[in-house]
């Protein structure tokens, strides 16, 4: 197994050994069971499409804030001796920035899976197609991934891990409210706003059921991008 | 004596200032001079960086001046200095060049200034100062190359940008009632699908016409043909395109037609093949069926088509558009027409929608002595409306009993709120032509009414009259007398008779046939969104129109769709779902997780 499998599945048991991994997965579920209860399907006659839309719209943002909080083990902090330990150990930053990235994203992913069974509800009742929710929840992941890759640049650069968790719910914040001020913004600066906006702005065809290639090259720029800065970020404080 | 050293700062803040002097100079007050003072800031940053610091951030500073003179090259004035012609090569990559070699410079300058910053204490005496800050830049450099690559695959992604949509699509199947209308046809009709082969929209319309055809050998066909290949036929039809579905019935001159148009691309066209079986069948009653017509009643309140309704979901839009697919058309009738001495010899049938004001008596006796002529007609009629329609009623034999239909199991949640009580669902259906769409569906669907009444029959019947009641709610249904919407102790919980079929027969008249639903809102759009109500409606207006005059069968009743659902729960499923949804995975791996690090904890303590 290479170096980035071993700490990937490491870090991926750590969050399952310890009560807070089980109890974050459960609180999670519960909010997206909620959230399509109360929000999705609410109190108005939505179209089963509409309320799937609804639901994962909602999803990914609960996705986004769940990455914000993994940022919380993103962090490696010298003055912590497993920090210590991993700043020193013989891997290339590569290997650790990426390893402890898939950790953290498998756990995510089983946590976002465990919650098929709210938009089967919908399947049964409704008409809405599998590829649907398979495309919106393959949206969920990617914004799951591009949240934990920002989260990952902001944890080697902040070190601390409450830093961390304020940096990359602050980056969100910036992108997704980039959307939103759009229609304020420059005529040349408005489609830049709205192509950078995550939820807002990218995850638009994944709730609709269309699979976008412009939209998956987005996400998959974003991770590449974050990983790239923490493997930068990490070489920094390693020379230093 | 060594000469003065400049701050450590002073280059890397010239840069700063002048690079916003920029921004501001050529984008917020589009003053040149902002600019170039700018312009003039960096570059005294970068001699300074060229006389003094490591040669690293001396470089990174001249690249960033070259893309400071690749902006300017780009910009109207920097073109005609160029003098290159509108659109030419070389403005294209000035455009993508520019943004480019800014950001690279910006990052490489950026982490370098920082560590240079960090390091200016020693600076003079380390040797290792200067490549190590060259190695910073170049970490930024990476980072910049990074985002620029990433820049120019996302552009690329969005210049080629290819989408799948996997969203619900399902082309409807014919429904029994458009397979009963081309069954029922004489002469053959032919469906001629204006399409090139293989085409996406028309491979997906094709099993449909082809159900058709297979269930209907010798009176409908199909062929697809494309429209250039058919100009004489397209001329005809006056069809410039690809796209549409024809229905052609004769041959030559006596030729008729009827035309569907869905379109070439299958995005505009999903809504038009989810309702195919609606606009099929209308656009087949149009070419096939005898036109017919129903007269609604006007003059006591009743609920309209017009749009004038103060509520829209009461609008009886539903309600024409399924009599438009039947090719039976909208009439009024009132005093004008004749309403209170007589009903008009040739009306097909009445239908009296939701009166609030009473009828008077005049219209009550030509009402009645037009069903017992043989004539039919549809009442939707409100308890709440002061008993204007009761001497209708008693009349067929039926009176409405007082209290609004409530009920705290039987009920269709809207509002979350008590007033939901008041919205009740019957499904208990006899094997009356009246109900058997309803019945067949059932376990899907029941029939909604919003503060409906309950029927009775009077005691006793008039002469001729046979009152049946084929659709009844559960028992959990009581009739609410004091408006609380509360079951008190007088308000016992009973099945309530909701829809009643009333057949009037006289010596030497034809059988007169009347359909009573004790809610005025039945008819209206929002009620009709239910699949109950609409299969109810269909069947009413079948047998109501079932054995038509002029011989020819009337053939009325719910189309297919794939249109979406709304998604509603009973208040008791719903419970149910939240539970489960809500708790019913959380939990027990919440008890799991921490029954599980428990035991760990446990074991490792053994352990210690």
């Amino acid at each position: 197994m290479s170096a980035t499998l071993r700490i990937a599945s490491r870090d991926l048991g750590a969050f399952f050994r310890a009560p807070a991994g089980w109890l974050l997965a459960a609180l999670v579920l519960a909010l997206q069971a909620i959230q399509l209860h109360a929000v999705a399907i609410g109190t108005e006659r939505r179209p089963s499409a509409a309320v799937l839309e609804l639901f994962l719209l909602n999803a990914a943002f609960l996705t986004e804030v769940l990455a914000a909080v993994l940022a919380l083990r993103l962090t490696v902090d010298e003055d912590h001796e497993a920090g210590g330990l991993l700043l020193t150990a013989p891997v290339p930053e590569r290997a650790l920035v990426v390893g402890r990235f898939l950790g953290a994203f498998f756990y995510l992913a089983i946590v976002t899976l465990l919650s098929l069974h709210l938009p089967a509800l919908l399947w049964v009742h409704g008409k809405i197609s599998v590829g649907h929710v398979v495309t919106g929840y393959l949206g969920v992941l990617l914004v799951g991934a591009g949240a934990l890759a920002i989260a990952s640049a902001a944890a080697a650069i902040t070190r601390r891990p409450f830093g961390a968790v304020l940096l990359t719910a602050a980056i969100l914040a910036l992108l997704e409210l980039g959307h939103q001020l759009a229609t304020v913004a420059e005529l040349g600066v408005r489609p830049w706003l709205r192509a950078v906006a995550p939820v807002w702005g990218r995850f638009t065809s994944f709730r609709q059921g269309v699979l976008q290639l412009s939209d998956v090259v987005f996400f998959a720029s974003l991770v590449y991008l974050g990983l790239l800065l923490a493997t930068r970020a990490l070489a920094t404080r390693r020379s230093s | 004596m060594s000469a003065a050293r400049p701050p450590a700062l002073l280059a890397p803040g010239l840069t700063a200032a002048g690079l916003l002097a920029l921004l501001l100079g050529e984008r917020a007050f589009g003053a040149p001079a902002i600019s170039y003072v700018g312009v003039g800031a960096v570059a005294m940053a970068t001699a300074l960086r060229a006389r003094r610091g490591p040669r690293a951030l001396g470089a990174a500073h001249l690249a960033l001046l070259g893309a400071l003179a690749l902006y300017g090259l780009s910009t109207e004035p920097g073109l005609d200095l160029l003098r290159l012609p509108p659109g030419h090569l070389l403005e294209r990559a000035l455009d993508v060049l520019w943004p480019a070699t800014t950001t690279l410079a910006i990052l490489a300058l950026s982490t370098g200034e920082r560590l240079a910053f960090v390091l200016r204490a020693v600076a003079d005496a380390d040797a290792a100062v200067g490549p190590r800050v060259r190695d910073a830049c170049l970490r930024g450099l990476a980072i910049g190359l990074g985002l620029v690559f990433v820049v120019s695959v996302n552009v690329a992604a969005s210049a080629r940008d290819r989408r799948v949509d996997l969203s619900f699509l399902r082309v409807t199947e014919p429904s029994e009632t458009t397979l009963a209308l081309v069954a029922a046809q004489q002469d053959e009709v032919r469906a001629v699908l204006l399409y090139p082969d293989a085409h996406e929209v028309g491979a997906r319309v094709r099993p449909y016409l082809e159900a058709l055809a297979a269930h209907a050998p010798g009176r409908f066909s199909v062929q697809q043909l494309d429209h250039a290949l058919v100009p004489e036929l397209a001329a005809r039809l006056r069809i410039t395109g690809n796209g549409y579905v024809a229905l052609l019935l004769g041959d030559e001159e006596a030729m008729r037609s009827e035309t569907l148009e869905l379109g070439l691309e299958l995005a505009p066209a999903r809504s038009r093949l989810r309702t195919l079986d609606g606009r099929f069948q209308e656009a087949f009653a149009r070419l096939t069926q005898p036109r017919r017509e129903v007269a609604l009643t006007v003059g006591h309140g009743e609920r309209s088509h017009g749009g004038a309704e103060i509520d829209p979901a009461e609008r009886l839009g539903r309600f024409v558009t399924e009599l438009r697919r039947a090719n039976i058309e909208i009439t009024t009738l009132g005093i004008a027409e004749g309403l209170a001495r007589e009903v008009p010899r040739d009306t097909r049938m009445i239908a009296l929608i939701g009166p609030r004001e009473p009828l008077a008596p005049e219209e009550t006796e030509a009402l009645l002595a037009y069903v017992r002529e043989g004539g039919r007609l549809l009442v939707t009629v409100d308890h709440e409306a002061g008993g204007g329609a009761d001497a209708l009623l008693a009349g067929l034999g039926l009176q409405l009993l007082p209290g609004t239909l409530a009920s705290e199991e039987s009920m269709v949640a809207r509002s979350r709120t008590k007033a939901d009580r008041a919205r009740v669902f019957a499904a208990r259906f006899s094997d009356h032509p009246l109900v058997v769409a309803a019945r067949r569906d059932a376990t899907r669907s029941a029939v909604v009414l919003e503060r409906g009444a309950a029927l009775a029959p009077l005691d006793p019947t008039p002469e001729g009259a046979t009152v049946v009641f084929p659709l009844r709610t559960r028992e959990d249904v009581w009739r609410d007398l004091d408006g609380d919407l509360e079951r008190g102790p007088d308000e016992a919980l009973e099945a309530q008779r909701v829809l009643a079929a009333v057949v009037l027969r006289a010596a030497g008249a034809r059988e007169g046939r009347a359909v009573v639903v004790p809610d005025g809102s039945f008819a209206g759009d929002d009620l009709l969104g239910y699949r109950g109500n609409l299969l109810v409606l269909g069947d009413a207006l079948r047998w109501l129109l079932g054995d038509a005059r002029d011989g020819r069968p009337a053939i009325v009743g719910v189309t297919t769709s794939e249109e979406d659902v709304p998604v509603e729960h009973a208040p008791a499923d719903e419970r149910l779902y939240f539970w489960l949804g809500s708790l019913g995975v959380p939990l027990p791996l919440m008890v799991f997780g921490l029954v599980s690090a428990l035991r760990r904890r446990r074991a490792r303590r053994e352990e210690a």
